[in-house]
């Protein structure tokens, strides 16, 4: 018997006894879970939704794994938390080296640690290697005080506003003399950022990427084995071990409140899931206007959930291609991470043609997932992951959107890598991903969502509470921290 | 006298903002000194009054002002108009023509604007944009387009950007009557002369920074002075220099493009004039309008019919024109502004203005600038920023209340 | 409930009422509330102000702010704007509370009035109209501000009732309730008090207002009564008046300026144990109360707001408001007080010379509702 098929038989029927319930099946959903249930608690697990795929053939003979297959920064407080190097996590690369190229087709490769930038800075451009490399290690400093505060710690003291009002052109343009390296940390910077690179608050973002710490390195890139699935599945095993109980269900109909607490959750079947701790991964006005309602939420709070996020956000395409094995242009290491940078101004249109509704080039992360793990591709052949951002947010099932996506991804390999992209067989586009905004707005509006709700025992790590791209799993782990202090002091009894 | 001249403040780039501040400094009793740095903006038309804070000070009542009623913002819309700036229940009132419930609206939005503009921290609606804001407020997209012209639009933003809702504050400032722009200079003058501010012809050269936390100006003229803090008397008027300006967080700094003025000569005065007096009319279409002229001006265009703000004097029009970009991009190539694009660009403004008011207008002058791009492009960030005061519809007195600011303290003694 | 000290406007304009009462103001003393002009007093404030202690007054409650709210969710939304208990009150019943914003603080004092099943008359006493606004999202509500399209008066007195079934007015509402006439809030009578002085409040369609004043004027004995005596009568009762006692929290500049319930002393109409409503969760878990507004009786015959109180420690707080009672032949007013100031010893510095008078802790009816509400919690 399926577990669907058992979950059906047992409709309608009123579970109890339980600690806590996490909603969703996100990395934080699952890391949140799987810290409760460390600390003791007896969690359920609710999956919505299908459960991801773990590979899907994009042509024959060749995989794409859905999700990032790389990772800036991931709390470490999770990952010793949870043992998840026990789990199954590990890299497949620690220390990726960035190449990149430029619009003006000129190329600067990074070796994956940032401390030793100004080498391979200086091959660009030796006027600028001891300048970039020094500012690179200031913002890699403001970065860290600020670790705490983007992963939903307090507010820091520290920073003025100046600064958290600069935008990224603010704290580079005009600073190197080689305008291209300012095109690599716009560059890097916009990757998933919702806001140009010339709008207040966007250097947050900046800072943000540097702030990020994976396999023990400040500012690095990681390549986790298994790719996008790699960490999910960790988490999930880690949940396992744990002693989460998982159930998959199509949706959630709403939250109980009782009195001010939360108490479980209810199922359109009429059935019932009852504990007094509830942890959301799911959208905040899901969360708290579908599963609440309006009726029990104060005014002030409903209203801060009423302001719509841009609409914007990235697309990542999966390409299969059947050589050649290298690039003139790249050279034939490819298990390595490459960005296309833009100028300024190209990047700006970029930014503003997504925001109305139109495919520009933008920014764009390319890695060959199967140079990794050589399973992924027939042998002779190659797989390659695209990052594109900014591209207009869209729905999964818009073929003409998805048809610009896939040339945007296929001009983006083009740009890269010329000769390779001769070799493309098939492209695959992944649904889009929302910009996780790295803005004080944004960071401000998490702070309001995640404490103001008003309703005891109920806990937020939905997409709101992310603050920047890439998985961290900070959210899951401060949502995890609160429900437990709560636990502690005797508000679940 | 050998060696540089050592004084208190100096305040880098003139016109009446800088002259208010020198003013202010030494009324305060600091040696304070004026440098222009040539990327001011003249001084035409009207201002505000200024506070009366100010107006103690400088002892302003000697110099006989005339005071204009403060002006009103006027939307002009296809077959329709809205009027804003005055009372706020009387504003009120005349909007619930347009929808009752903005008879009530209305005042909490002005009294809402109010708070915002002094609460300074923890406040959620400073981060968000100004559409944002708008959009949690109104349904009448027309009287959001009014707002957005009026309010944000002078800064050269469309509203979508974060922290643009701030601009929008501005609506909930107390009302203050205006006076000649020429004749407030002229008091500035004397007002500054009276109290020993030094009030430079020569332009700056360069600033730097030297031991003891002190500044060193040089001159065009040669002459060098060290002053113990600077100021920035706009961020507009000294960045274009090079110099890094801090504004205290605000995020209303023009980053993108430049502002145009066009002066326009008509045979018959516009109907508009006798209708509205004292006003500042605005004619943008819709908010769409303004984003598509915002956009088009970040990719190096002139939008076709770019969104207009004019004032009407006994002999023509002055218009502005927000979202002009710093440089022009054709094929992917930046060039600066030829006389060509000059008339391009007039013709454009006269063409909206002509369709609004129903009379043949004649461009008579356009200027454009300053380029505030080019002075980010070649910023000098081996010196600490310049405190500045944050864009404000109202710079003159910003200017002279962070002179004000600065100077108090032991700044002053 | 208890006109607010709150005006914007620069030129009060009339209420229904003003062409058929302002002939009565022999002293022609005005002034404005919410925009509207009301009389101070009519001939002579202690007259008026006995006439509705021991028998009946009229007032024009004109200038109070009036909200229809009409839906199926009516009830549950006035629950969750006001504290309320909308949905538990019957038709033609009122019921008093508060509104509270998420960070616990009184926003205004309110009084739902339920017309009919999904028909709801909201009255406050400042304008809340964003408020409600931004409230009304997401529920199946409509609301429209009918100030000014409706008059209102209120019958104020131990005789008011017998005064409102001599003019007709109560069976006015009735008759018209069953003729299915009760479209909107034309035509509503609704109790009111000012403390522990009850009456009655007939709301009509502005245009009938002469009508009803020729009904009120011809059929009873009601003198019409101005502000001053109302505000003395409000301040006997202990009820604190929007805009001097406390200031609205949606005008608070700081939050050292707004008050919680309890702070104001009205813990009772925003019960933490009553069904959710908005801030209901902050005021429960308020941190302790730092101010209380305290009734004081000071023995001298007058002092103006502003006044400051003072312990032998040194300034407690000050008068936020104050009126000579007839009846007590006192001064009775309001004191922002600091929580810990002991009432024992209480003195109010008046007048130039710094003299002091001891002032004392008063009893009033609100004052009696919040102890005893206290005193269960």
């Amino acid at each position: 018997m399926s577990e669907a098929q058992f979950q059906n038989r047992k409709a309608a029927k009123i579970e109890g006894g339980f600690d806590a319930l996490v909603i969703g099946a996100t990395a934080d959903a699952f890391a949140a879970a799987a810290l409760m249930a460390r600390a003791g608690l007896h969690v359920v697990l609710i999956e919505t939704g299908e459960r991801a795929q773990d590979k899907k053939e994009i042509a024959p003979g060749y995989y794409a794994i859905p999700g990032d297959p790389i990772a800036f920064a991931l709390d470490q407080a999770v990952v010793d938390g949870l043992d998840l190097y026990r789990c199954g996590l590990s890299f497949a690369a620690r220390r990726l080296e960035t190449f990149v190229r430029f619009g003006d087709g000129a190329t600067l490769t990074t070796t994956g640690d940032p401390e030793l930038i100004e080498e391979a800075v200086a091959a660009l451009c030796e006027a600028d290697a001891g300048a970039f490399s020094a500012f690179l290690a200031q913002e890699r400093k403001t970065a860290r005080a600020l670790t705490d505060w983007f992963s939903g710690g307090a507010a820091p003291a520290a920073p003025g506003r100046e600064m958290l009002a600069a935008s990224i052109d603010d704290v580079l343009s005009g600073r190197f003399a080689d305008r291209r390296l300012t095109d690599y940390l716009r560059a890097e910077a916009s990757l998933g950022a919702p806001a140009r690179a010339s709008e207040p608050y966007s250097y947050l973002s900046l800072l943000r990427r540097l702030s990020g710490e994976i396999a023990g390195l400040q500012g690095g890139v990681a390549a986790i084995a298994g790719g996008g699935r790699g960490l999910a599945n960790a988490l999930r095993r880690a949940a396992q071990t744990a002693g989460v109980s998982i159930r998959q269900t199509d949706r959630v109909k709403s939250v109980i409140v009782e009195w001010d607490k939360v108490a479980g959750v209810s199922f359109d079947d009429g059935g019932q899931l009852r504990a007094p701790i509830i942890v959301s991964a799911l959208g905040a006005r899901e969360t708290f206007i579908d599963f609440v309602g309006r009726a029990r939420l104060d005014i002030e709070f409903a209203r801060i959930l009423d302001f719509a996020s841009p609409p914007i956000g990235s697309c990542r395409a999966h390409l299969a291609l059947s050589g050649p094995l290298g690039d003139p242009l790249v050279g034939a290491d490819l298990s390595r991470r490459f960005l296309l940078a833009l100028a300024a101004q190209p990047l700006e249109s970029g930014f503003l043609a997504a925001r109305r509704g139109e495919v520009r080039p933008g920014v764009a992360e390319l890695v060959f997932p199967s140079s990794l793990d050589a399973a992924l591709a027939p042998h002779g052949c190659l797989t390659a992951t695209i990052l594109l951002h900014p591209v207009p947010y869209f729905s999964p099932d818009d073929e003409p959107r998805r048809a610009q996506i896939e040339q945007l991804a296929r001009d983006a390999l083009r740009a890269i890598a010329p000769e390779m992209s001769a070799g493309v067989v098939a492209v695959d586009i992944e649904a889009p991903v929302r910009a996780a905004p790295t803005t004080y707005e944004a960071i401000e509006r998490r702070r309001l969502i995640t404490d103001a709700s008003g309703l005891e025992g109920y806990y937020f790590c939905g997409p709101e509470a992310l603050i920047g791209a890439g998985v961290s799993l900070s959210a899951g782990r401060r949502a995890a921290e609160r429900a437990l202090r709560y636990f502690r002091t005797g508000g679940a009894s | 006298m050998s060696g540089p001249a050592k004084i208190d403040l100096l305040v880098v780039g003139g016109g009446l903002p800088g002259l208010a501040a020198v003013c202010c400094a030494a009324r305060r009793g600091a040696l304070a000194a004026l440098a222009p740095t040539g990327f001011e903006t003249p001084d035409e038309g009207s201002v505000c009054e200024p506070p009366s804070q100010l107006w103690r000070l400088l002892e302003l009542h000697q110099y006989g002002f005339k005071f204009d009623s403060p002006p009103r913002h006027v939307s002009l819309f296809e077959g329709d108009a809205i009027a804003t700036g005055e009372d706020m229940m009387r504003d009120g009132r005349a909007l619930s023509r347009r929808d009752a419930a903005l008879e009530h609206l209305w005042p909490a939005y002005s009294k809402d604007m109010a708070r915002a503009l002094e609460k300074r921290d923890g406040n959620f609606e400073r981060l968000i944009s100004a559409n944002a804001l708008l959009d949690d407020y109104f349904d009448d997209e027309a009287l959001k387009t009014h707002l957005l012209s009026a309010y944000v639009a002078p800064f050269g933003l469309c509203g979508d950007e974060p922290g643009s809702a701030e601009a929008l504050f501005a609506a909930g400032a107390p009302r203050r009557r205006s006076i000649d722009a020429a004749t407030f200079g002229r008091a500035l003058s004397k007002a500054g002369e009276a109290a020993g501010a030094e009030i430079m012809t020569a332009r700056l050269q360069s600033l730097e920074r030297i031991e003891n936390r002190r500044w060193l100006a040089r001159f065009e003229s040669g002459r060098e002075i060290r002053a113990r803090t600077v100021m920035a008397s706009s961020a507009a008027a000294v960045e274009p220099f090079g110099l890094r300006v801090a504004t205290d967080g605000s995020a209303l700094a023009r980053r993108k493009g430049v502002s145009a003025r066009v002066r326009l000569s008509f045979e018959k005065k516009p109907k508009a004039a006798a209708e509205w007096k004292r006003a500042v009319f605005h004619v943008a279409g819709d908010r769409e309008a303004v984003r598509i002229a915002r956009d088009a001006m970040i990719d190096g265009a002139l939008a076709e019919a770019p969104p207009v703000a004019f004032e009407i004097d006994g002999k023509g029009i002055t218009a502005q024109a927000y979202f002009c970009p710093s440089r022009l991009i054709e094929n992917g190539e930046a060039r600066e502004w030829t006389g060509q694009d000059r008339q391009v660009l007039g013709r454009a403004v006269a063409g909206v203005i002509e369709k609004r008011l129903g009379v043949k207008v004649e461009v008579s002058d356009v200027r454009v600038g300053p380029d505030i791009e080019a002075g980010l492009e070649r910023r000098n960030f081996s010196i600490p920023a310049i405190t500045a005061p944050a864009p404000s519809t109202d710079p003159v007195n910003a200017a002279a209340m962070l002179a004000w600011d600065l100077t108090g303290g032991d700044g002053g003694a | 409930m208890i006109f607010s000290a709150v005006d914007n406007s620069a030129e009060p304009r009339a209420t229904p009422l003003y062409a058929a009462a302002a002939g009565l103001c022999a002293t022609n003393a005005w002034t404005s509330v919410n925009g509207w002009a009301l009389a101070r007093s009519y001939s002579d404030t202690v007259e008026e102000y006995e006439a509705a202690l021991n028998d009946v007054a009229f007032v024009d409650l004109g200038p109070l702010c009036r909200y229809s709210v009409r839906g199926a969710e009516a009830g549950a939304f006035l629950a969750r704007l006001t504290s309320c208990p909308a949905t538990d009150v019957c038709v033609a019943e009122s019921a008093r509370g508060l509104i509270v914003n998420a960070e616990g603080f009184v926003v205004d004092c309110a009084e739902t009035t339920r017309l009919s099943k999904d028909l709801f008359l909201l009255t406050t006493s400042v304008p809340v109209d964003r408020r409600l606004l931004v409230a009304a999202r997401g529920f199946d509500v409509e609301i429209s501000n009918v100030a000014g399209q409706v008059g209102a008066l209120g019958l104020i007195g131990p005789k008011a009732r017998d005064a409102a079934a001599a003019a007709g007015v109560d069976i006015l509402a009735a008759e018209a309730s069953a003729q299915g006439r009760v479209r909107g809030v034309e035509l509503a009578v609704r109790p009111v008090a000012i403390g522990a002085l009850t009456g009655i409040e007939v709301i009509f369609p502005a245009e009938d207002a002469l009508v009803i004043f020729e009904r009120v004027r011809g059929k009873t004995t009601a003198a019409p009564m101005g502000l001053d005596a109302m505000e003395i009568l409000r301040i006997e009762g202990g009820v604190p008046r929007t805009g001097v006692d406390f200031v609205s929290a949606d005008d608070a500049r700081t939050q050292g300026d707004a008050r919680s319930p309890d702070e104001i002393g009205l813990p009772h109409l925003a019960p933490p144990n009553r069904g959710w409503f908005n801030g209901r969760r902050a005021v429960k878990n308020a941190a302790r109360a730092r101010r209380r507004l305290v009734l004081l009786s000071l023995d001298c015959d007058a002092a103006p707001p502003g006044v400051s109180i003072r312990t032998r420690a040194g300034i407690a707080g000050v008068v936020t408001s104050a009126a000579f009672s007839p009846k007590l032949k006192r001064v009775l007013c309001f004191a922002d007080l600091d929580r810990d100031a002991p009432l024992g010893d209480l003195e109010a510095v008046i007048g130039p010379d710094g003299s002091r008078v001891p002032a004392r802790a008063l009893e009033s009816f609100e004052g009696r509702r919040a102890a005893a509400f206290r005193e269960n919690l």
